[in-house]
């Protein structure tokens, strides 16, 4: 019985690692959708020194977040995110708004698409 | 390079642990389902192993998981004999009597050289030696050996007859003994069969008791 009990607190601990990964990953998208919303409306705006601004924030804030994502989620899909990040601060720089925004969506699919893969929805498990 | 080998070293301690919670079993009497979890654990391990991109917790928390649900399996199983009859299925006996199953051969898909193998290995190079050849659950032989010389029907090795306070209606069938004899048995012993852990019998009427104990 010991070790019925000792396995039940292994179960315990496992579901509560899966629904705190799941709340980080939900947490992490909603955050950045906020950064990016913010970098959109300086893109549709002109201002340069929001974007600048804008960029740099949503940059660092990936910065410190992808380290906690590595832990949960496969490191390519979170390396595509940073390779398109990498692109960011330069694309801001030299105004080359059509291929900035086209990142800035491509990273919002991105983390969509890991936080629509966390549930465990029939689609996902299959 | 150097995160692989702390991965490897990491895996190491989880499997031991796990394999720890498991509990010790000897590869070859290992159940059905205890052999998928080896064999699982095994490839899972690797994953983390080869592959740095996935999270080592990719690895551990399946492995975990895994040997959670064969103890919930195996403590259920202890409770439920149904259940361990639908997880691990029934021993099949192949010689009874001497005589050979043939029909169980063949629910087995095992050839004559499959046989004949087990036998040997169980130390039988002769099969008219063989009295009861039961198939357990592992898929392992078990062989019970006519004594020498002996004269007419050799009797056949004791079975189970109250496991865990349940009787086994088929056991005493074929024994050959009448259920109003096993009811006579114990209103003599002055137990129920739902105290009985365990009550053996032989086709003479020969039987051993084992009470259950008293949670205290």
């Amino acid at each position: 019985m010991k070790r019925f009990v000792i396995v039940l607190i292994i179960v315990g601990g496992i579901l509560c690692v899966c629904v705190y990964s799941m709340f980080m990953v939900e947490r992490v998208k909603g955050e950045m959708d906020v950064y990016a919303d913010a970098v959109f409306a300086a893109i549709d705006s002109g201002s340069h020194l929001g974007l600048a601004s804008g960029v740099e924030a949503f940059v660092g804030y990936w910065r410190e977040e992808e380290h906690s994502l590595v832990r949960f989620v496969r490191h390519s899909q979170v390396d595509e995110i940073s390779r398109s990040m990498a692109k960011l601060k330069s694309l801001a720089r030299f105004e080359d708004y059509t291929q900035l925004h086209a990142e800035l969506s491509s990273i919002s699919w991105q983390m969509e698409h890991i936080c629509e893969s966390e549930p465990p929805t029939l689609g996902n498990i299959m | 390079m150097t995160v692989a080998i702390i991965r490897t070293i990491m895996i190491y301690v989880c499997i031991v642990a796990a394999l720890r919670i498991m509990g010790k079993r000897q590869l070859g009497e290992l159940q059905p389902s205890e052999l998928v979890v080896t064999i699982l654990v095994s490839n899972i391990a690797t994953l983390s192993i080869e592959d740095t991109n996935i999270p080592l917790l990719g690895s551990v928390l399946p492995i975990f998981m895994l040997v959670s649900c064969e103890v919930i399996i195996s403590v259920i199983s202890l409770k439920s004999s149904r259940f361990r009859r639908l997880v691990s299925g029934n021993p099949r006996i192949l010689i009874r009597d001497g005589i050979l199953d043939q029909t169980e051969m063949k629910n087995l898909r095992w050839s004559l050289d499959d046989l004949m193998e087990q036998l040997r290995m169980n130390g039988c190079f002769d099969i008219r030696e063989v009295n009861f050849a039961v198939v357990e659950t592992s898929g392992m032989l078990s062989v019970h050996k006519k004594r020498d010389g002996a004269q007419g029907r050799d009797p056949a090795p004791p079975m189970n007859i109250i496991c865990d306070g349940e009787t086994d209606r088929h056991a005493l069938e074929f024994l050959g003994l009448d259920p109003n004899w096993l009811n006579a048995v114990l209103r003599e012993e002055g137990v129920k069969d739902s105290d009985i852990f365990l009550m053996i019998c032989d086709r003479g009427g020969g039987y051993s008791i084992i009470k259950r104990e008293k949670q205290q």
